[in-house]
């Protein structure tokens, strides 16, 4: 094989992420090229290098500070859900009750159709929100 | 461990410690919504980092006309690299590192650094596994050369 196709293995062989024949023709061009030997080289004392990176760490604080960011956005969420669904539950058990009082059909049908506009106007005014929200492109923005 | 993984990854993007604990804290919120979607017969690591290279790269395309590469908060950590027949250079790999592309400055990290495998980069990055050990292979010699003390070596691809 040519230098040019040992090349691109010599961070494969460097890594031992080649196959058994791969990693045969690679020795087997090493022992003859001291180019690629000196390539493999560089590439090992990089490869050192990099294992030295050094970067800030957060502190206990900062890890403790977002673990309980992150536990109260997930509660919060919890929250909500089962708070709309109690809501949910609790309007259906009301009108199921006053549908079954003592009234005119008129005075039943009013109040229905009054609760089923706002219901409407309220879910319509609360999807189109949302929609908004998750395609506004620039809600990532700090204005 | 997750988290400094995380942690870990999300500063090689923003090389700030603020952005990057705000990365990690919406990478784990993503993770913890969208856990439905983990396979359990794969590894968590892999596809938490997955989520916080996504992360990453909607954090720069927000603050695009930051030039990230060149924030100067990068910490002095000067290595002795050594050629065989040259003298002993003093370089800083933290900032050679930080004049490099993402894509490959993360893959260096993902792999020196961190220690993952090929297959695992493979997944986080979402590219097929003889795309790994090229563009490693390129942000290897792209580094070596910087290194070496070849200035240019940054601006060619």
């Amino acid at each position: 094989m040519q230098c040019e196709e040992i090349e691109v293995y010599l961070s494969g062989y460097l890594d031992r992420e080649l196959t058994q024949q791969q990693r045969q023709a690679v020795r087997v061009h090493l022992e003859g090229c001291s180019d690629c030997g000196r390539t493999l080289e560089e590439l090992t004392a990089v490869k050192g290098a990099a294992q030295k990176l050094h970067f800030e760490s957060p502190t206990g604080e900062e890890w403790s500070h977002m673990h309980n960011y992150i536990l109260g956005r997930l509660s919060r969420r919890m929250g909500w859900l089962i708070l709309v669904v109690w809501a949910l539950m609790m309007c259906v058990y009301s009108l199921y009750w006053y549908a079954r009082t003592q009234g005119s059909l008129f005075e039943k049908l009013a109040v229905f159709g009054l609760i089923a506009g706002l219901g409407l106007l309220f879910f319509s005014v609360l999807s189109e929100r949302i929609r908004d929200f998750r395609t506004d492109r620039y809600k990532g923005v700090h204005r | 461990m997750h988290r400094h993984h995380a942690f870990g990854l999300a500063y090689q993007y923003t090389h700030n410690k603020d952005d990057a604990l705000d990365i990690v804290q919406e990478s784990f919120i993503k993770a913890y919504q969208n856990i439905k979607r983990f396979d359990l017969k794969r590894e968590f690591g892999p596809w938490l980092l997955t989520i916080v290279r996504n992360q990453c790269i909607d954090f720069l395309r927000r603050r695009k006309r930051r030039r990230v590469e060149e924030l100067p908060e990068v910490l002095p950590d000067r290595v002795a690299y050594r050629r065989t027949e040259r003298r002993l250079l003093g370089l800083d790999i933290n900032q050679a590192m930080a004049k490099l592309p993402p894509e490959q400055r993360e893959i260096i990290f993902l792999k020196d650094y961190q220690g993952h495998s090929y297959a695992e980069i493979a997944e986080i990055q979402g590219i097929p596994l003889g795309t790994v050990m090229s563009r490693l292979h390129h942000a290897r010699r792209k580094l070596a050369a910087y290194l070496n003390g070849d200035q240019n070596a940054m601006r060619r691809n």
